[in-house]
């Protein structure tokens, strides 16, 4: 007898194989699982009236508030953050959460300096940063020469240009640059208070004092008029 | 036919086992092909190197970049091409190139895989070019005048490294100028100084000299050694005692060698009020720094020892504490030497020795400062001696006809004279008087006899006073050789040149000319 023309026994086992075959085939593997899919964390600082920045640095005066940014955005609730003040013995705890204010002092253990980010799977990102506590330079107004003042002397005879600048910061290793504007022309003096220069002629002038410190923050004075009187001599 | 549908069935259901045997595709990270892609900087393509991600470059260096693919470059790629800046920049795993822009690079390697997979691997380089050194703002300006000595004085100037942040030092040099000549009592105890520094400023303490003039320059390098290609160069004057100023100048003369120079200043509201000065000063030696003047308004005079140099008068104003600067002094020689003959004569008679008389009022001539031609032929053996310039003849420079003798002379101040001279015939075909010397009452015998050996006639005998311009005797259309007559001394004056000529009827012509002296007392004469 022919089963395979006598009976659906052929069509039975063809059946039976296709079906085992696409079963087969279902039992194929899961897509392997993507990377971890943030680009970056980022901490960003910011002071009263001013907007975050990624320059870490506040001013004594004032409570600050640092806090940290998921790239990309729609991650950031997928990550929680901790807040520590780290030392070379141990980290102390500050907060927890994409937020943490404080106010700057100079005992810095309420300042952070070490953020820890964790996934849901448990993997952990440390980040340790300093945050610049830097009080900006100030220029005293008292200037040689002072506003309206009136100097004798000639376009090639030398006049004094002194001026004072502060900075609560001199004692910690901050340094203080300074640039004075006689009548436009600028020329950087460095950390001199003082300098003389001629080629001022008869007629009104004009200068100001700029002063900048290792960290950016800047004074700058008003513009100060003086006039030059030409004695044909040196005074 | 029963064994045939028996063997598809196993290889069907073999076939099939594959469907069933899941694990075989299961993803096995052990059995896959890392793809890595790393790349690398140097400053060479082949030595070895170690493997640098970032580095900073000098604007000059040729910079090469390598991209090590792994397993190896055999794996199955689509594309791989470098960027710079984001922008396309090679299609090749390793190449070189040179940036011209100072600044940070980002060079980023793409590696596109069969997969459609990106790797890439990015690495950081800084060019850092010439540092700028801002060569117009700075303190004190240039010819900055009345800086106390005695205080400090404060230098600043600024300097920039484009598109990188690097630190620069300077190489500072402060030097008192000096000068050909300082004024009484003007000796410097100021030390120079050349230093490296730190920062754009130097502040000096220690004392200067009053009434100087000092230069100072700048040159700015940065952390590669690289030198700004400006540098500061500028000046300044410090000032004296209240009351006091001071007179700097330049004194351009023309002469290579120094010349005396006397200098007054005459005071113009006080005439007992004058300040000499003895010097002197060539074309390469000529500032002169007075020392301490009083203020006032004076009245400069500059004279040379030598007359042909023009003096010099200018009002100057000394002011209090300012040094008067006067730049362009120019004492020159603009008078060329004097060529004369011993007797005065530019028509000479053939001699061994030639003798002229050169002056000039700038100094010494000298023997290279002359030289003489007979006609294109130069006449080497010359010696200048007092004023005498003597040229030597040779006996082959004799000549039946005029000859041709060119003299020139140059100054020290180059201001040249070229004169010529004409030499007579020699030897003479004729005999005639020479120089003579007769008493006022008596008389002379001239006369002229021609013997020359190649047969020419004469056409004219002539006596001619060079003197007064006027012929004395002239026979002409003559067929005599000789003629003779004897003149009285009343005819002639104290001294004058006789010239004895002699013309052939071919056109050539001799003279010679002779002096004639007629004295109150004979003392000797002389007939040739």
């Amino acid at each position: 007898m022919n089963l395979f023309n006598r009976s659906i026994l052929p069509f039975l086992m063809a059946a039976t194989f296709f079906g085992l075959f696409l079963i087969g085939c279902l039992d194929a593997p899961d897509y392997p699982e993507a990377f971890t899919p943030v680009e970056s964390i980022r901490i960003l600082v910011k002071q009263k009236g001013d907007s975050f920045s990624t320059q870490l640095k506040v001013h004594p005066s004032d409570s600050a508030t640092i806090k940290v940014k998921v790239f990309p955005e729609k991650y950031q609730n997928d990550l929680t953050f901790e807040w520590f003040y780290s030392t070379d013995k141990k980290d102390s705890l500050l907060e927890r959460g994409a937020e943490y204010s404080f106010y700057p002092t100079k005992d810095k253990k309420n300042i952070p300096n070490k953020l820890i980010s964790t996934d849901r799977e448990g993997n952990k990102d440390s980040q340790i940063f300093t945050v610049i506590i830097n009080s900006p330079p100030v220029l005293s107004d008292s200037t040689i020469p002072a506003n309206g003042d009136t100097l004798y002397g000639s376009a090639k005879s030398v006049f004094l240009f002194a001026w004072y600048s502060l900075d609560m910061d001199l004692l910690n290793g901050d340094t203080l640059f300074h640039t004075i504007d006689i009548d436009g022309k600028k020329f950087d003096v460095g950390t001199l208070l003082q300098v003389k220069q001629s080629g001022l002629s008869t007629g009104k002038h004009k200068f100001r004092v700029i002063v900048h410190d290792l960290y950016g923050d800047t004074d700058t004075l008003a513009y100060k008029e003086f006039f030059v009187i030409d004695t044909l001599e040196a005074k | 036919m029963k064994f045939i549908q028996t063997l598809i069935i196993i290889a069907t259901v073999w076939l099939l086992q594959s469907c069933f045997d899941s694990n075989e595709h299961i993803f096995d990270e052990d059995d896959s092909i890392d793809i890595t892609v790393e790349v690398t900087l140097s400053h060479v393509m082949s030595a070895p190197m170690p493997s640098v991600k970032a580095d900073t470059f000098n604007i000059h260096d040729t910079i090469f970049l390598l991209a090590n693919v792994g397993p190896n470059k055999a794996v199955h790629i689509q594309d791989y091409y470098w960027l710079m800046d984001g922008e396309h920049c090679s299609s090749e795993y390793n190449f070189k190139k040179q940036i011209s822009t100072p600044g940070h690079h980002k060079f980023t390697f793409v590696l596109k895989d069969y997969f459609n997979d990106i790797h890439s691997d990015s690495l950081d380089v800084w060019v850092a070019g010439n540092p700028i050194l801002n060569d117009s703002a700075y303190i004190p300006a240039q010819g900055t005048q009345a800086i106390d000595p005695y205080e400090t004085i404060y230098f600043t100037w600024s300097a920039k490294t484009e598109g990188i942040r690097l630190a620069h030092r300077f190489h500072f040099t402060l030097n008192e100028e000096d000068f050909t000549y300082l004024g009484p009592h003007s000796e410097s105890k100021f030390t120079p100084i050349d230093t490296i520094l730190n920062e754009p400023y130097f502040e000096y303490h220690n004392e200067l000299n009053p009434l100087k003039k000092y230069i100072w320059t700048v040159q700015a390098f940065n952390e590669y050694n690289l030198a700004s290609i400006e540098k500061i160069e500028s000046f300044f004057y410090t000032k004296g005692l209240t009351g006091e100023g001071s007179l700097q100048a330049k004194i351009s003369t023309s002469l290579q060698t120094p010349i005396p120079i006397h200098i007054s200043l005459q005071n113009k509201t006080d005439e007992n009020k004058v300040f000499n000065y003895n010097l002197s000063a060539s074309s390469s030696s000529n500032e002169i720094s007075l020392g301490s003047i009083p203020a006032g308004a004076y009245q400069l005079t500059i004279l040379s020892d030598y007359p042909d140099f023009k003096s010099i008068n200018k009002d100057i104003d000394i002011r209090d504490g300012f040094v008067t600067i006067l730049d362009n002094l120019q004492l020159t020689d603009s008078i060329a030497p004097s060529i004369k003959s011993i007797t005065n004569l530019d028509t000479l008679d053939f001699s061994d020795t030639l003798k002229f008389i050169v002056k000039d009022g700038s100094g010494i001539i000298n023997t290279q400062n002359t030289t003489v031609h007979l006609e294109s032929d130069l006449i080497t053996d010359r010696f200048y001696k007092d004023s005498i310039l003597n040229v030597i003849l040779r006996e082959a420079d004799k000549s039946w006809t005029f000859r041709i003798l060119t003299i020139s002379v140059s100054d020290g101040s180059n201001n040249s004279i070229r004169k010529t001279f004409y030499i007579k015939q020699s030897p003479l075909w004729f005999t005639t008087n020479s120089d003579t010397t007769i008493a006022k009452n008596g008389s002379i015998q001239l006369y002229i006899k021609d013997n020359n050996p190649f047969g020419f006639k004469v056409e004219t005998l002539q006596f001619y006073n060079v003197t007064t311009n006027e012929s004395i005797v002239s026979i002409s259309n003559t067929d005599k050789s000789s003629f003779s007559a004897e003149l009285e001394a009343s005819l002639f004056d104290e001294e004058q040149t006789i010239e004895s000529i002699i013309i052939y009827t071919n056109g050539m012509k001799q003279s010679k000319t002779w002096k004639l002296f007629v004295k109150d007392v004979y003392t000797k004469g002389g007939n040739e």
